[in-house]
């Protein structure tokens, strides 16, 4: 059998591209900083850097059956994997509106959305779903840990 | 050697047998043994939810919560993997081997009957061990320094890194970068802030909460949606007591193989970075060995589900020994366990015997009556378990998702910690999916401070003289070891198969 190709694996780059992504971004940071805060980080970034360079020959360049290969695709965020997208797109989307909205508004607001979104057909049953984790959450964090989640004031009202 | 006086044991009970401690053991025993037996649950995952929300306990309160929680989860795995063939934590493939044709043949109340008592026995065994021998290695260990507790720190997260990661070279590889991360923030020589990204929420470096959220939790959002059932609909089969109670008499004339398989648990899990999920199958192997029906395993023998299950839940036992005495923890969920000590102001390590005496008696102890009440919660639990594992997906995702966004901000109370648990829940997925080892990158980011300390004081003292001590020297070697070990390991495994 022929032996596979050298190819450049694009999946197998994110976490050393991550890694090395950090350590740029750190060392431009504390550039300035004297020798003696950054011994530590410097020590560390070479025994990265030695062990990058090995994942960089074994696994990035690598000799890959393209059968076994754990690709990276873009179309984890849509088509097939769209349900990750719209999780991520979701929780990002409730973050920022958290401030403005508030816990419990925004929380409702995100159940619903991913309810519907990943699959359940019935609107009542979403809302009711939703409606009723929301009180329970509501009681649990806010009430009986007493939790200082943003809040959004309607009247007297802090929900 | 200083070992403990009667006083000091005596007010790590009285600590222990308190209403509100024995409430919190119960709940996070149940609780532990409800959510573990879940499929796609993990017990890791399921104590990095816990730990924020046991910010609102007393310190002793947490951690024997903390501790309840692992014993029962840790026992629960073994419910799908009889009932549904699904391990429920990486240790139980071997439970599944012999499990799951037991509920084949209509004997799952046996076969589930037979798990609970194991797992009582076999943790009731490593506890007992770890009660008298856990004291006695944290007054060895109290002759640790700097240049030593450097040198294990080091170890520690080695040998998580090359045993835990798909290969050996990514493993360090996440352990490094978990070091690098935990470079942020504070540096703890002239207090100079280490690039913070210019968010003052990083001044004190990653706060702990949100990062186990994220790549624990939050990660495995990503690949639960992608199913629509935690199990397939209508494989659950269960039917009454009294089989169960005749499945529990089969361990009970077995009492020697529970013996040696729960040891087997206590001694593998006493090896940071082995865990479970190679004890159970040294001691599947040894009962295999020892009996006089080796053919049957596989089939459905009380013997291999015996092996498996008692050692299995004597892991936790060995797992504390070098968690509690020099802060290395034996596992994933002892990571979390180390976590919650650290959060709750008791720092595990050669010190924590001498100044907590009460509190980590209390925690050794409280493992005995946790594995005393998986025997009597199990047997009702697992009546429930089969409704809960049939909720779809699409309602857990979301609800799992805020829970750990809300635990991320109950930790300071900042929107941005819930931020950075979406960061680490993506970084967490992309670890996961290519092969790097996620507990070895949270090790090395909670170790890393300790080991920046120790490696700083050890140069003030002796210079680089220092790690020539013959202790250090000989943990230096071990972790080397632990780097060449699985390298050898693979190509001893890819030369048998030519």
């Amino acid at each position: 059998m022929d032996k596979p190709k050298r190819a450049i694996n694009w999946g197998e780059a994110i976490v050393p591209g991550i890694g090395l992504a950090f350590i740029v971004a750190y060392f431009i940071q504390v550039i300035n900083l004297p020798w003696i805060a950054v011994y530590w980080p410097v020590l560390i970034a070479v025994i990265m850097g030695s062990l990058w360079i090995m994942i960089l020959f074994l696994f990035v360049f690598s000799r890959v059956d393209q059968a076994n290969r754990r690709k990276f695709s873009i179309s984890w965020f849509w088509g097939k994997g769209r349900k990750m997208g719209l999780v991520l797109s979701a929780f990002i989307g409730y973050l920022l509106a958290l401030p403005y909205l508030g816990f419990s508004i925004s929380n409702l607001c995100l159940l619903i959305l991913l309810f519907r979104g990943l699959g359940s057909k019935k609107w009542m049953q979403n809302i009711v779903t939703a409606f009723i984790t929301v009180f329970l959450l509501h009681i649990a964090l806010i009430v009986f840990l007493k939790m200082s989640l943003p809040q959004l004031s309607i009247g007297k009202f802090n929900i | 050697m200083n070992l403990p006086s009667i006083d000091v044991i005596s007010s790590g009970l009285s600590l222990l047998f308190q209403f509100d401690v024995l409430l919190w053991l119960g709940i996070g025993t149940i609780l532990g043994f409800t959510v573990g037996a879940i499929p796609g649950f993990n017990s890791t995952n399921f104590l990095a939810m816990a730990l924020p929300f046991t910010i609102y306990l007393r310190s002793e309160q947490a951690v024997i919560f903390m501790m309840a929680c692992f014993c029962g989860s840790q026992a629960a795995g073994s419910v799908p993997a009889i009932l549904l063939n699904i391990p429920g934590t990486p240790s139980n493939p071997p439970t599944c081997l012999e499990g799951f044709p037991l509920t084949r043949k209509g004997k799952a109340s046996q076969a589930l009957g037979c798990s609970i008592m194991s797992s009582t026995l076999g943790g009731l065994l490593s506890a007992g061990l770890a009660v008298v021998l856990v004291p006695i290695a944290g007054a060895y260990a109290l002759k640790f320094g700097p240049p030593e507790m450097f040198m294990v720190a080091m170890f520690g997260m080695t040998a998580v890194g090359s045993l835990t990661g798909k290969s050996p070279l990514k493993g360090l590889f996440s352990a490094i970068l978990g070091l690098f991360f935990a470079c942020v923030g504070t540096e703890i020589q002239r207090g100079y802030v280490r690039s913070s990204f210019g968010f003052f929420e990083l001044y004190e470096g990653f706060p702990l909460i949100p990062v186990i959220l994220g790549l624990f939790g939050f990660a495995e959002l990503f690949s639960l949606v992608q199913q629509e059932w935690l199990v397939e609909k209508g494989r659950q089969s269960f039917s009454g007591y009294a089989p169960i109670f005749e499945g529990m008499r089969e361990t009970l004339r077995r009492w020697g193989l529970v013996i040696r398989s729960g040891l087997i648990g206590f001694i593998i899990g006493v090896i940071p970075g082995t865990g479970a999920a190679i004890a159970t199958w040294v001691s599947y192997g040894q009962a295999k060995q020892w009996s006089k029906t080796p053919e049957k395993f596989g089939t459905g023998h009380y013997e291999g589900l015996i092996a498996a299950d008692a050692c299995n839940n004597g892991v936790p036992g060995g797992a504390l020994m070098p968690t509690l005495t020099l802060g290395i923890p034996g596992s994933g969920t002892t990571l979390i366990v180390l976590a919650a000590l650290l959060l709750h102001g008791l720092l595990p390590g050669p010190s924590l015997f001498a100044k907590y005496a009460a509190e980590a008696y209390a925690i050794l102890f409280s493992l005995l009556i946790s594995n005393g009440l998986i025997l009597v919660g199990g047997l009702v639990i697992v009546l429930l378990m089969a409704r809960v594992t049939s909720v779809p997906t699409r309602f857990l995702v979301p609800l799992i998702g805020l829970f750990c966004l809300a635990g991320g901000f109950a930790w300071r109370g900042m929107v941005f910690d819930m931020l950075l648990v979406v960061i680490f829940g993506i970084l967490g997925a992309f670890l996961s999916r290519y092969g790097y080892s996620v507990p070895a990158f949270l090790l090395a980011l909670l170790l890393g401070p300790l080991a920046e300390k120790n490696f700083y004081w050890s140069i003030q003292i002796n210079g680089f003289r220092s790690f020539l001590d013959p202790i250090v020297f000989i943990i230096f070697l071990m972790t080397i070891g632990m780097v060449i070990l699985p390298i050898f390991r693979k190509k001893m495994r890819k030369r048998a198969s030519k």
